[in-house]
């Protein structure tokens, strides 16, 4: 009984938040009589989603898509190289500062050059979110390798472990949980970059993604349109970030201190 | 104390730029820097333009009436800024952002359909400048046969021509792709299509080696464009400096046009993506797509006709839901600005 009480506060919280916010603007909006071209309504925006739902749910999907396959490849990536850049001490100092310039890289600028090499459509956008989304794992996974207890990594050299035995047994089973965190960062980063990168290479039409949706109803003076496809791009970017963070309490609920602790807060 | 001294000599220097910034001259870096009488604009009525792309020929009478100080002798110190693609010119002067900014035709309406009180002012062109450009070898050679083929086209997004061309034309086939404003891929691929302006990518295209051939959408979509627009609250607040902007951008075009080669390096050195060259090419290609019928001292003017039938075309195409009236719409020369909406 007590859990389910817990369960209901943890999710009437944000719904009561939610709420509350969503009322303020509509009073504030139907109060100060701003035009909808500029703030549109919660409920102008609802009833436009409801609308145009064909529209925006087809836009979602290429979304998503570009999203999840950026989001994957930026993960394998990220992991991969981390991995390599903290396990070389050579490999560190000279290709992780290149990594954090990458990651200055204003992503609008490298959008266009990135259509020039590949091509218009999901290619394009899959490539923006890869970019955007790999620095962060790339990093955790950095931070979460070299700081790997020194007496249990010695206690492995002790024994003659090779170095793919170290790393499959211990640097990256001791990272998972900084992984996770970058790989949440990314989640929602990689929702942006594919926003960008459909900009500039998204195809229009019926099933046109939202980052076509947003640029037509600009276009159009559709801002009710604009921010229903904000809304849904950030329903994406939640539904990632979910699948990330269930991911994450999957692989370290049972051992480490952040899993153990929510676990035991839970009961 | 060494520490203090830095830290002293670093505030001085903070405060010492913030009041240099603050005595600078606010158009020491836009395009105006440079124009004539910028010295003497304190005691004028600032102004600010917004344009909807980069410093070109389509604006040309606007830097000409610059350039000769005609804002200034109508008591009006005229700052034009730069635009882009993204710039969303139409909303950001329908919320009072800018007094002033280009649309196109068709934006007037859309936002006045969405509750925009936004009023055209002046129509640089009367001819519809857009249309669509491909290599001159490609086969294509009318906008139905585009409009029925597979081609890849570059347009930017939510224009509304492709909603008027889709209901005569079908267009199921067509791939749609953003427009970049960018010649790049144009140039390296054979087979592609992209919307221009028909005076100044097709000619920058040429100077690069590429010949290009271009259908007008003027025959099937023919709005006023390059409009200069103000918002409602505007005009009725400062109708006399709508009409000394009006009449001065008037004359600069009228000097514009006898003379474009005297302004193009002004213009220029605002845009290092278009050459002298091809400006003044652009300038002599648009001559007879600005100039009326009765004559250049009847350049900007619109009519009622025009704009209606333009609003009755946006609704038939489902493109706005119903037109606000259109005599609200735009500011004709025989109308005095107190009379507006």
């Amino acid at each position: 009984m007590m859990r389910v009480m817990k369960s209901i506060r943890m999710i009437a919280a944000p719904v009561i938040a939610v709420t509350f916010i969503l009322v303020a603007w509509q009073i504030a909006v139907m109060m100060s009589g701003v035009s909808a071209f500029l703030v549109p309504s919660p409920l102008a925006i609802g009833q436009t989603m409801w609308a145009s739902s064909d529209r925006l749910i087809g836009g979602a999907i290429q979304t998503a898509m570009a999203s999840t396959i950026g989001f994957v490849i930026a993960a394998v990536i990220g992991i991969l190289v981390g991995s390599m850049i903290a396990a070389v001490p050579f490999l560190r100092r000279s290709l992780y500062p290149l990594a954090t310039i990458l990651q200055m890289v204003p992503l609008v600028a490298v959008a266009p050059l990135l259509v020039i090499w590949l091509g218009f459509g999901l290619p394009t956008a899959i490539a923006a979110a890869t970019v955007v989304a790999v620095f962060p794992v790339l990093a955790a996974t950095i931070d979460g390798q070299v700081s790997v207890d020194p007496g249990l990594r010695e206690f492995f050299l002790l024994h003659g472990a090779s170095a793919w035995t170290r790393w499959r047994k211990l640097d990256l089973p001791a990272s998972i949980p900084a992984i996770v965190t970058g790989l949440r960062i990314a989640a929602g980063l990689a929702v942006i970059g594919a926003i960008v990168g459909e900009f500039v290479s998204g195809y229009g039409g019926p099933n046109a993604p939202l980052g076509i949706v947003i640029m037509t109803a600009m276009r159009e003076a559709r801002t009710d349109l604009v921010f229903a496809a904000i809304a849904l791009s950030a329903v994406v970017g939640f539904a990632l970030f979910g699948a990330v963070s269930c991911l994450g309490w999957l692989l370290v609920s049972r051992w480490h201190a952040s899993g153990v602790n929510s676990l035991e807060q839970s009961k | 104390m060494k520490k203090v001294n830095r830290f002293f000599l670093l505030a001085v220097a903070a405060v010492g730029v913030m009041f240099g910034c603050d005595r600078a001259d606010p158009n020491a870096g836009g395009p105006n820097a440079g124009a004539p009488n910028a010295a003497k604009t304190t005691a004028l009525t600032p102004i600010t333009l917004q344009l909807n792309w980069v410093p070109e020929p389509e604006f040309g009478g606007l830097f000409a009436a610059l350039q000769d100080g005609l804002y200034v002798a109508e008591g009006l110190a005229v700052d034009i800024r730069k635009g882009g693609a993204q710039v969303p010119c139409a909303q950001l002067v329908a919320s009072g952002q800018v007094p002033f900014a280009i649309v196109s035709g068709e934006e007037v309406l859309t936002l006045r359909a969405r509750g925009g009180e936004i009023v055209a002012v002046f129509a640089t062109f009367q001819r519809n400048p857009t249309g669509f450009m491909l290599h001159k070898n490609n086969p294509i050679d009318s906008l139905e046969a585009l409009w029925k083929s597979s081609s890849t086209i570059g347009i930017d997004p939510g224009m509304p021509f492709v909603a008027i061309l889709n209901e005569k034309y079908g267009g199921q086939n067509l791939k749609m792709v953003p427009y970049s404003g960018a010649l790049a891929t144009f140039l390296v691929t054979p087979d592609s299509v992209q919307q221009c302006f028909i005076t100044a990518e097709p000619v920058e295209a040429k100077l690069r080696g590429v010949e290009a051939k271009v259908l007008s959408l003027a025959e099937v979509f023919n709005p006023y464009s390059a409009v200069i627009a103000t918002n409602e609250t505007y005009l009725k607040e400062n109708g006399a400096t709508v009409e000394a902007f009006v009449r001065a951008t008037t004359q600069g075009w009228i000097r514009y046009l006898a003379n474009p080669e005297k302004y193009n390096p002004a213009i220029a050195a605002l845009n290092p993506s278009m050459t002298l060259e091809a400006m003044n090419i652009a300038a002599e290609l648009e001559r007879s797509l600005i100039t009326p019928a009765s004559g250049a001292a009847d350049i900007g003017q619109m009519t009622m006709d025009r704009w209606s039938s333009l609003g009755q075309q946006l609704v038939d195409t489902k493109v706005i839901p119903a037109c606000a009236p259109v005599e609200n719409a735009f500011l004709s020369r025989g109308k005095s600005a107190k009379q507006a909406p």
